[in-house]
C-alpha cells in the first residue's frame, strides 16, 4: 500500500514539477498571443484607414475584385476583407513566434516550415491575384470591343481570353526559381 | 523660341499681325473641298458687319495632306457681291499648324493662344466642313459679344430630326438638367466668345485629355456655364456639313464627348448639385423655315448592336445598374423592330446610373463609356422608330420630353452622388 502511495506521490511530484516548468511557458505564449491580437487590431485599423484613403474599394470594383469576393461568398467590402486577412495573418505570426520561443523540437520544426513557406506563399498569392485581375480586365476589354464590333458570341471570345490568360499565368515557366531562406528551390 | 501651342510659324504670324479686335478660327484637317467656301463666308461677314474692326482669320491645321492651307490663303471674295463699299482694315489670313495631341481641341488651343496674344475683343470658331455657312453667321456669333457684352455664344440650328443624335439624347438634356440653362446645341461646333473667355480657356490644364480631341465643344460650353459667364445662343439657320450615319462612325466621338461630359460633371458637382429646373438663354437671330438635308439611318443595324450588347453585357451593366433595369433592357432587346421602344424613363435612369458609376469608379472609365455604346444605339433606334412619321418639329418635341425627364429625375443623381 505504501509503495502505491509513494508511486502516486512521486508521479504527482513529477507532474507538479512539469506543470511549474510549463506555466511560465504557457503564460509567455498567452502574453505573446494576446500581444498578437492587439498588434493585429492595430495593423487592421491602420491598413483599413490606408485602403480607404486610396479608395481601395472603388479600385477593387473597377478591376473585378469585389465581384470575385462576392462570387466566393464574402459579403464584406474589399477593404474589410484585406483588413481581416492581415489581422489573422498577424495573429498566426505571433502564435508561431510564441511557439518558437519555447524551443521545443516539434514546434520548432513546425515554425521553421511555416516561415520557410511564407515567401513562397506570398509570391503565389501575388501572382494569382495579379493574374486574376489582369485576366478579368483583359476579358472585359475584349468583351466590350467584341460587342461594339458586332460579334454575336462576344462572351465566348472574352471567356477564351480569360481562360487562356489564367492558364498561362498559373503555369510556371521553365527556369523559374524561388528562393526560400537559404535554400534554392527549383 | 517656339511656343508650345502655336509653334514657330504661329508665333511669327502673331508677331506680324501685332493686334486684332476680332479673331475667327477655323480648325481643319483635309478640308480642301469645303474650306474655301467657309473662308469666303467668314471674310464677307467680317467685311460686311464689322468694317471698323481689325480682324484676322486663323486656320489652325492638323497637318492636312491636301491643299487645305492653300485654299485658305487663295480663297477670293467679290466684295461687291456682298454690297461692300468701304473697309477700314483688310482681313488678314493666317494658316498655321497646331501642336499637341491631334484633334479639334488642340487646334482651338492655338486659336485661343493667338486671340490672347493679339488682344482680341471677340472671337468665333467655325467648322471647316460647313456647306451652309453665310456671312450672317459671323455677325450672329460675334455681335452678342461685341454689342451685348456676352462672353459665350452657342449656335442654334435647324437640323434634320436624325442629325445630332448624341446631342439630342445625352449632351443637350444633361447639360440643361445639370446647369439649368437651355442651350440646345452645346456641341454645335460654331461658337462666339469674348477675349476674356479665350484667355480663360487657354489657361486651363486640359490639353492632354480627350478635350484636346472631340471633347472640346462640350468643355467650352460647360466651362462657360459652370464659370458663371454670360451665355446666349444665336440662330444660324440650317447646318449642312458632311453628314454621318449615327450608327456607322460615331463610336470614338461618343466615347470622347460623353467621357468629357462625365469628367466635367465630376469637376463641377458643387455647381450643379444645388440647381433645379432650367431657364431659357437669350437667343439672337431670326428664326425661319430652313430646308435640311435628310439623313439616312440604319435602324436595323443599330438594333442589332443593342441586342448583342444586351445579350453579352448584361452582367457588366448589372455592376452599375439595378437588376430590374437590366432585365428590362434584356426584355426590350427581344422586341422586333417596328414595336421596339426604349422608354425615356429607362434611358434617363441608365445615363444617370452611368454618371454615378463614373463618379464612384465602379468600372474603368473606358470600359464604362464603351459599354454604353449599345445602349445609345438602342435608344437612338427607338427614337428613329418613334419619330419615323413625324416632322422635324414634332421630333423636336420628343427631344424636349426627354430633356424634361432628365430634369424630373435629377434628384436621383444628386441623392446618389
Amino acid at each position: 500500500m505504501d509503495r502505491i502511495t509513494d508511486q502516486i506521490y512521486k508521479h504527482l511530484g513529477t507532474f507538479w514539477e512539469k506543470l511549474m516548468e510549463f506555466i511560465p511557458d504557457a503564460l509567455l505564449i498567452i502574453l505573446i498571443v494576446a500581444s498578437g491580437f492587439i498588434a493585429a487590431s492595430f495593423v487592421n485599423h491602420i491598413f483599413q484607414k490606408g485602403f480607404r484613403a486610396v479608395r481601395f474599394d472603388a479600385w477593387s470594383e473597377q478591376i473585378g475584385f469585389t465581384t470575385a469576393l462576392r462570387k466566393a461568398g464574402f459579403s464584406i467590402s474589399p477593404t474589410k476583407f484585406m483588413g481581416s486577412f492581415l489581422y489573422w495573418f498577424v495573429v498566426v505570426l505571433f502564435f508561431m513566434a510564441g511557439f518558437a520561443t519555447l524551443g521545443y523540437e516539434v514546434t520548432d520544426a513546425l515554425v521553421s516550415v511555416f516561415f520557410m513557406y511564407l515567401p513562397r506563399f506570398f509570391s503565389a498569392v501575388v501572382i494569382i491575384v495579379l493574374g486574376y485581375f489582369i485576366a478579368n480586365f483583359l476579358a472585359r476589354a475584349v468583351l466590350i470591343a467584341a460587342v461594339n464590333a458586332g460579334i454575336e458570341y462576344s462572351k465566348l471570345v472574352s471567356e477564351s481570353v480569360r481562360i487562356r490568360h489564367l492558364l498561362r499565368n498559373d503555369r510556371p515557366r521553365a527556369g523559374d526559381r524561388l528562393r526560400c531562406g537559404r535554400k534554392r528551390v527549383r | 523660341m517656339a511656343d508650345p501651342e502655336l509653334g514657330r510659324e504661329g508665333m511669327e504670324a502673331a508677331a506680324r499681325a501685332e493686334s486684332a479686335d476680332i479673331v475667327v478660327g477655323i480648325a481643319s484637317y483635309n478640308n480642301a473641298r469645303t474650306i474655301g467656301h467657309v473662308v469666303r463666308a467668314v471674310d464677307a461677314g467680317l467685311v460686311k458687319y464689322f468694317p471698323g474692326e481689325k480682324a484676322i482669320i486663323i486656320n489652325s491645321d492638323g497637318g492636312s495632306k491636301d491643299s487645305t492651307p492653300e485654299e485658305v490663303l487663295n480663297a477670293k471674295i467679290d466684295h461687291q457681291a456682298v454690297f461692300l463699299s468701304h473697309r477700314v482694315h483688310p482681313v488678314n489670313r493666317i494658316t498655321t499648324p497646331y501642336h499637341g495631341i491631334p484633334g479639334k481641341g488642340s487646334a482651338f488651343r492655338a486659336i485661343f493662344k493667338m486671340a490672347t496674344e493679339l488682344g482680341a475683343k471677340a472671337c468665333c470658331v467655325v467648322d471647316a466642313d460647313l456647306r451652309s455657312i453665310t456671312p450672317e453667321w459671323i455677325e450672329l456669333l460675334l455681335s452678342p459679344v461685341l454689342k451685348e457684352g456676352f462672353d459665350f455664344v452657342a449656335p442654334l440650328y435647324s437640323r434634320h430630326k436624325y442629325d445630332g443624335t448624341i446631342t439630342n439624347s445625352i449632351i443637350y438634356p444633361i447639360t440643361r438638367a445639370l446647369y439649368g440653362r437651355k442651350i440646345r446645341q452645346p456641341i454645335g461646333g460654331e461658337f462666339g466668345f469674348s477675349g476674356k473667355m479665350a484667355e480663360f480657356y487657354l489657361n486651363q490644364d486640359v490639353w492632354n485629355t480627350d478635350i484636346a480631341r472631340f471633347g472640346i465643344d462640350i468643355w467650352m460650353t460647360t466651362e462657360a456655364l459652370a464659370g458663371g459667364f454670360k451665355v446666349c445662343q444665336s440662330y444660324l439657320g440650317a447646318k449642312i456639313h458632311d453628314p454621318k450615319d449615327p450608327g456607322s462612325d460615331l463610336k470614338d466621338m461618343f466615347v470622347q464627348v460623353v467621357g468629357s461630359l462625365m469628367s466635367l460633371t465630376e469637376k463641377h458637382h458643387e455647381q450643379w448639385m444645388t440647381l433645379a429646373g432650367s431657364t431659357d438663354v437669350p437667343t439672337f437671330g431670326f428664326k425661319y423655315m430652313a430646308a435640311v438635308v435628310p439623313i439616312n439611318v440604319n435602324t436595323e443595324g443599330m438594333l442589332r448592336h443593342f441586342r448583342i450588347g444586351a445579350e453579352n453585357l448584361r452582367d457588366l451593366w448589372a455592376g452599375f445598374m439595378d437588376k430590374e433595369a437590366v432585365s428590362l433592357l434584356v426584355t426590350m432587346a427581344r422586341e422586333d423592330a417596328p414595336l421596339f421602344r426604349f422608354p425615356k424613363e429607362a434611358w434617363v435612369r441608365a445615363v444617370y446610373d452611368s454618371l454615378l458609376a463614373y463618379h464612384h469608379r465602379k468600372l474603368a472609365p473606358e470600359h464604362l463609356l464603351k459599354s454604353l455604346i449599345p445602349l445609345y444605339y438602342g435608344r437612338t433606334a427607338s427614337f428613329f422608330l418613334e419619330t419615323a412619321e413625324m416632322s422635324d418639329e414634332e421630333a423636336e418635341s420628343v427631344v424636349e420630353e426627354v430633356a424634361a425627364e432628365y430634369e424630373k429625375h435629377k434628384n436621383y443623381l444628386t441623392a446618389n452622388w
